[in-house]
């Protein structure tokens, strides 16, 4: 910020003074930033979300790997991937603000940027509507947006809600089998206790896959014993024709999925960021699940 | 270094250890087809082990099929095809580390020393991160063998490398080739490391897993194609026999026996290369299988090629085979990795031995 520069003693005094209102001027900007400069660097895609939903991305001078949407977040600086977050990355981008959730880190960077002088604000990273309703509720909240999260919030509780009533009029739920990966071997499917799970419950599917939490492979013959009814993957751009492929081969046609080519694919921060977005992620979710109940569901 | 009392000495000493080579033999191969009906009759889907049995007798013509569909494609689709390649990788990990135990005349050398593993497992982790966007061509090009067919080509780039490497006018040298081996793994691994650094969420869980190695894979394309790369070393690797025993006296004697040392090496290195290459493509990192059967082997029947390289396999074969059983059902309906089970068995089994000959004054 403030460089040495060389001058002729004369001027020394008057340097000093300059240097001294700069720093008071900075205190005093300091109280009022609640509403406005505030620099903010933001290291989960989903707490980015929020902030562009409540219309506060000029605050943003930061961003981590996560933050893919919407796609102008990309052109943030960069601070890396949110678990694995570097300290004098944070700082360069001189920040009064980092919000994080709970599994970004690691701990010891995060504690380092805090003692620098950055505040720290950490939300839930449970996946779950509750840890939601806190990261937009208290992002509005740390931007000085109270009444337009809570109005973000009403919006995505009703969208929610509608789905959810939706979901009660379905006697028959499907069972969901999320494939996080196909590279090799037995697919990697995700257990209990994932968000996976979490938003396919909230899709008003059953997750297919129990007995196991976490993303763990599963031998194909298990697969075909959970009969799933719907294969769900990310949608990671390039490789979709390699997904629908999926289908055939690998032994998932003897599962009612492939039997009936049932294989649904979402953006993976849309599907499980629990973000703003959750909402329609949950009603898309529930559409291609059920696609015979069509009932009012766009969000 | 290993004792060398493979020689025949006398008329007394031969027939004592082929009675236990043969005794061997039937021990493993028995012991090889009831694990080959346990592999078939278990899984997470529970089969009664006499409906599995009457789905392979059916299979064979030998009576009508009274076994509704599902059974009989889990059996006939997915463990069938799985224990075959189980076995295969097994026997030819196996066969490949007493190959180059022997050819390196070192008891620590394993397919890994030539850069087979190295270089598969590189080409493997480039289809896995940029699978979806630099190297999207080669999806589109292979389907999903692209993963299997580039880790296979990545193998044989790697060895033809090191090989190239060690090899002078004088012709090969082993030394050199474990120091140029290492080197290349040093090299292929910072790469790997590069590749992992930028991977995301799902692509770090698939390279753990694939690097945790996995016989999951197996239909019957991959058993057909992977296993007819892997069957034919399998048959001739053995045959080289005579050679590796004449090597185990060194280089120069080996070349007095009027033995073609260069050739032996050149064959026994591109053959190792081709079925690791094809075991790693198909299944992913399998540790110490390759490292423990030989030495198992070694230690109750001595380091006689003829008996090593075809028990090797066979011990290999059955090993696997368990260890694949065990990774299925051990926290079914998930699948510990097969890797995880060897590496288990392996790593205890490896001290205790390093102990042992220590004891014995025999490392």
């Amino acid at each position: 910020m403030k460089r040495p520069v060389l001058m002729p003693h004369a001027l020394m005094p008057h340097a000093l003074l300059i240097l001294l209102v700069s720093f008071f001027s900075g205190l005093i900007n300091a109280q009022s930033i609640n509403d406005h400069s505030q620099r903010i660097v933001s290291a989960d895609g989903s707490l980015t979300e929020i902030i562009y939903a409540l219309k506060q991305e000029s605050r943003l001078v930061g961003v981590d790997t996560t933050s893919g949407y919407p796609a102008s977040a990309r052109a943030l600086p960069q601070i890396g991937y949110k678990r694995n977050i570097s300290a004098e990355g944070v700082l360069s981008l001189a920040p009064e603000v980092l919000i994080a959730t709970e599994d970004s880190g690691p701990d010891k960077i995060l504690r380092q940027i805090e003692a620098a002088g950055v505040k720290l604000v950490r939300y839930s990273a449970t996946p779950s509507l509750d840890a939601v309703r806190e990261k937009v509720l208290g992002v509005a909240q740390l931007l000085n947006k109270t009444p337009e999260g809570e109005r973000l919030w009403q919006t995505i509780e009703s969208d929610v809600s509608r789905v959810r009533q939706h979901i009660s009029k379905i006697d028959e739920k499907v069972k969901v089998l999320f494939i996080l990966s196909m590279a090799s071997g037995s697919p990697v499917v995700s257990g209990t206790d994932t968000h996976a799970a979490k938003i396919i419950g909230l899709a008003g599917g059953v997750n297919a896959a129990k007995g196991f939490s976490g993303y763990k492979p599963m031998p194909l013959e298990a697969v075909i014993a959970a009969q799933p009814d719907i294969l769900l993957m990310m949608d990671r751009g390039g490789d979709h024709g390699a997904s629908q492929s999926i289908l055939q081969g690998h032994g998932f046609e003897m599962t009612p999925a492939g039997k009936n080519h049932r294989l649904v694919t979402m953006d993976g921060m849309l599907m499980l960021g629990f973000g703003p977005r959750i909402a329609q992620a949950i009603s898309e979710l529930n559409h291609a699940f059920y696609p015979n109940h069509k009932e009012p569901l766009s969000p | 270094m290993m004792s060398l009392d493979s020689t025949p000495v006398s008329v007394c000493v031969l027939s004592k250890r082929e009675k236990r080579v043969r005794f061997a033999i039937i021990l493993l191969v028995s012991a090889l087809i009831l694990t080959i009906l346990a592999s078939v009759g278990i899984g997470p889907m529970s089969v009664s082990m006499l409906d599995s049995l009457s789905v392979i007798s059916a299979k064979l013509g030998l009576h009508e099929s009274n076994v509704n569909g599902v059974v009989e494609t889990v059996i006939t689709q997915i463990r069938l095809p799985r224990t075959l390649l189980a076995m295969l990788v097994g026997a030819a990990l196996a066969v490949c580390g007493a190959a180059m135990q022997g050819l390196f005349r070192n008891p620590l050398a394993d397919p890994g020393l030539v850069g087979v593993t190295g270089g598969a497992s590189l080409a493997a982790v480039s289809m896995i991160v940029l699978g979806g966007t630099a190297l999207s061509f080669i999806n589109q090009i292979l389907g999903q063998y692209s993963l299997m067919l580039v880790s296979f080509l990545g193998a044989l780039i790697t060895t033809s490398l090191v090989s190239r490497i060690a090899t002078t006018k004088y012709g090969t040298s082993v030394t050199s080739m474990l120091l140029a081996g290492i080197a290349i793994g040093i090299v292929t691994g910072a790469a790997v490391g590069f590749l992992t650094y930028f991977a995301d969420d799902s692509q770090l869980r698939s390279l753990t897993f694939w690097a945790m190695g996995s016989v999951g894979g197996a239909t019957w394309q991959t058993v057909l194609s992977a296993g007819s790369l892997i069957a034919v070393p399998l048959i001739l690797i053995p045959l080289q026999a005579k050679q590796l025993n004449a090597l185990l006296l060194g280089e120069s004697e080996a070349r007095h026996l009027g033995i073609d040392v260069e050739r032996v090496k050149r064959r026994l290195i591109f053959l190792t290369a081709v079925a690791v290459g094809a075991c790693v493509s198909v299944s992913g990192m399998i540790g110490f299988v390759g490292l423990i059967v030989p030495h198992l082997v070694r230690l109750t029947l001595g380091p006689d090629h003829r008996y090593l390289l075809p028990l090797s396999a066979l011990l290999g074969a059955l090993f696997l085979l368990i260890a694949d059983i065990l990774s299925r059902t051990i926290i079914a309906p998930a699948e510990l990795p097969i890797g995880l089970i060897t590496t288990l068995i392996g790593g205890p089994f490896f001290i205790g031995m390093v102990v042992y000959r220590a004891r014995s004054n025999a490392l």
